[in-house]
């Protein structure tokens, strides 16, 4: 059954979400940010591994854009870190996605994972990852009405 | 039950393999080794398809969400196969389906499918309602349960949207012949349909000749997972067999004798041939006219006949063909126990019955004074008696409470009863008792309920 589905890999697609991934260029190079093509097909390499690893399935390859276009204005990212931020921004989502039991969009997801990331953690993707998604994921799970509340205590 | 028919619109060599749910994937595979469809066709029917199930996942998602989990992909994708199979079964062969597949597009299919299911819950619910108004009066747990609350229930959660290939809700009640390749609202419509059909048959009986039936084939009938229908027209063909009114459904031993000379002879094939035609004589005495019933009876027939042919060769027929319990040895008798007495209150008593020397003393005490089974296993454990005075007490005792006494101790869970002295000396009395007096009081004990 599982091969029957195969949504998005198509080297036709691939190369139509490369092209769109590079074409964030546009926007980014404001930030002097920029994404060869080596790094775009390591960024879908990062999600297609990502996705399988999640045991998800992607049906619009807007997530990559989506991240690069919420990132790009970060305090915390340069040229020399930004392929590589990007690579792991990207597997934190998928993984997110899942842990956070489908609650919330991807676009809520994108802002909460920007927000922390530009504030709480500083540019920490550890801390982003390990402490806030984590806290938040667990809220979500356990109920909790304010989830985005990483101080918040579990009743 | 529609499966015969099906199988010939779609030609034999569908036959062996044929399958209900996947009968979309069933069919382009069938079409592309036939050489009805070729790659060209499949693969803008494959695409489409992926097409079909992006914009569902859209829906799905509400379009917050561009990823999924694999597996909830793999229920939608299994959903628009379902429900694009059911609009392909609308036709009438074949060719027809390839034709359709290859001049109109899946959207379009996938909404004459969704469509279809529609028009089918409705039929269900309208088949439900009849069940209600048919629905016996017996008290099968099963049959109840799955008509008031099972089904029901599969209404309330069935998602014809995004899940019509499931069968939520609890069936728990077993038709004759059930046809288990269906799945989602086609299951559930099939099941209506046998139920009613089956309904319709027991309901040209009494309902307290049922009940008897019912009861005949095991005290605990209310708690088995059987089918009325497949007892009742075992028995009446048993009834039939033996020259009688149907009026009474009760096959009594000299019967049973009766159908096994008549019967015993026969092979499987002789048997379902001879059964038929005694099936044919019931409906018509019944003056079932209803065709669908009648189909149903013959293939019902067909399968108790395996039955009737292993209780044969088992010389197990009482087993298959029913008698009614008309006496009361098997009657429930239903136990009350008296009140308990204060803590207050018993530790007197149980001061008392020691300080008593003789044992016949003893043994008044606790009869004039305890009326309740829990207090006397509070007092058997109290060290009130010692050694052979627990066999005096316990020889002291009726034969009714004896019973009672070893009932309650074995099923309302004693703790640690093996523990307990007088438990021991109990197990000691019982079993000095002969084989004759214990059998009669296992016999008792299981007619008991408290």
């Amino acid at each position: 059954m599982k091969d029957s589905i195969n949504l998005f890999k198509n080297n036709l697609l691939n190369k139509q979400v490369s092209n769109e991934i590079l074409q964030c260029n546009e926007i980014t190079s404001e930030y002097g940010l920029k994404l060869s093509e080596e790094d775009v097909r390591e960024i879908i390499n990062t999600r297609n591994i990502s996705l399988q690893k999640s045991g998800r399935i992607e049906f619009n390859g807007q997530i990559i854009n989506k991240i690069i276009t919420a990132f790009c204005d970060s305090p915390y990212i340069s040229q020399y870190n930004y392929s590589d931020t990007i690579n792991e921004l990207v597997e934190i989502f998928y993984n997110y996605k899942n842990e956070t039991l489908d609650y919330i969009s991807d676009d809520e997801l994108i802002e909460i994972m920007q927000e922390k990331f530009n504030n709480y953690c500083q540019g920490s993707l550890e801390l982003l990852e390990g402490k806030v998604l984590y806290k938040i994921a667990d809220n979500i799970r356990n109920g909790v009405r304010d989830y985005t509340n990483i101080y918040s205590e579990k009743d | 039950m529609n499966k015969g028919k099906d199988i010939e619109k779609y030609g034999h060599s569908i036959e062996d393999n044929f399958n209900e749910e996947k009968f979309f994937n069933y069919v382009l595979e069938y079409c592309y080794e036939k050489k009805l469809l070729d790659e060209s066709v499949l693969a803008n029917i494959y695409y489409e398809r992926m097409e079909l199930l992006k914009v569902q996942l859209k829906y799905y998602t509400k379009d917050e969400s561009s990823s999924v989990m694999v597996e909830l992909a793999e229920s939608i994708l299994q959903c628009i196969d379902y429900t694009i199979g059911i609009y392909l079964k609308t036709f009438d062969n074949i060719e027809g389906i390839s034709d359709e597949l290859k001049s109109n597009r899946l959207s379009q299919m996938l909404k004459q499918g969704q469509d279809l299911i529609s028009e089918k819950i409705l039929e269900s619910k309208k088949l439900l309602g009849k069940i209600n108004e048919s629905k016996l009066k017996v008290d099968n747990y099963s049959y109840n349960d799955t008509i008031d609350y099972g089904i029901p229930l599969f209404f309330k959660e069935y998602n014809d949207f995004f899940a019509a290939h499931e069968i939520p809700g609890s069936i728990d009640y077993q038709l004759c012949i059930d046809n288990m390749n269906y799945v989602g609202i086609e299951y559930i419509c099939n099941y209506l349909k046998i139920l009613s059909l089956e309904n319709d048959f027991c309901n040209n009986f009494p309902v307290s000749e049922i009940n008897k039936l019912l009861k005949g084939y095991d005290k605990k009938f209310e708690l088995l997972l059987i089918n009325i229908f497949e007892l009742l027209l075992i028995n009446c063909l048993g009834v039939i067999i033996c020259g009688k009114d149907l009026k009474s459904l009760n096959i009594s031993s000299l019967d049973r004798t009766y159908i096994k000379n008549k019967l015993e002879k026969l092979s499987l094939e002789e048997l379902q041939k001879e059964l038929l035609k005694y099936a044919k004589v019931c409906w018509e005495i019944l003056r079932i006219k209803d065709k669908a019933l009648i189909s149903y009876i013959k293939k019902s027939t067909l399968k108790v006949a395996s039955l009737i042919n292993q209780g044969i060769k088992l010389n197990r027929l009482e087993a298959v063909f029913i008698s009614f319990n008309e006496n009361n040895r098997d009657e429930t008798i239903y136990y009350n126990d008296g009140d308990m007495m204060e803590n207050s209150e018993f530790k007197k008593l149980s001061e008392e019955i020691r300080d008593c020397t003789l044992v016949e003393d003893k043994i008044s005490l606790i009869k004039n004074n305890i009326k309740s089974l829990e207090d006397l296993i509070d007092m058997l454990s109290a060290d009130c008696l010692f050694g052979g005075e627990y066999i005096t007490y316990f020889k002291s005792l009726s034969h009714m409470e004896i019973v009672l006494l070893d009932k309650y101790v074995e099923e309302l869970g004693f703790e640690n009863g093996c523990e307990e002295e007088w438990y021991g000396e109990f197990n000691k009395y019982i079993f000095s008792l002969s084989e004759k007096e214990r059998t009669l009081i296992k016999e008792l004990e299981e007619r008991i309920e408290f």
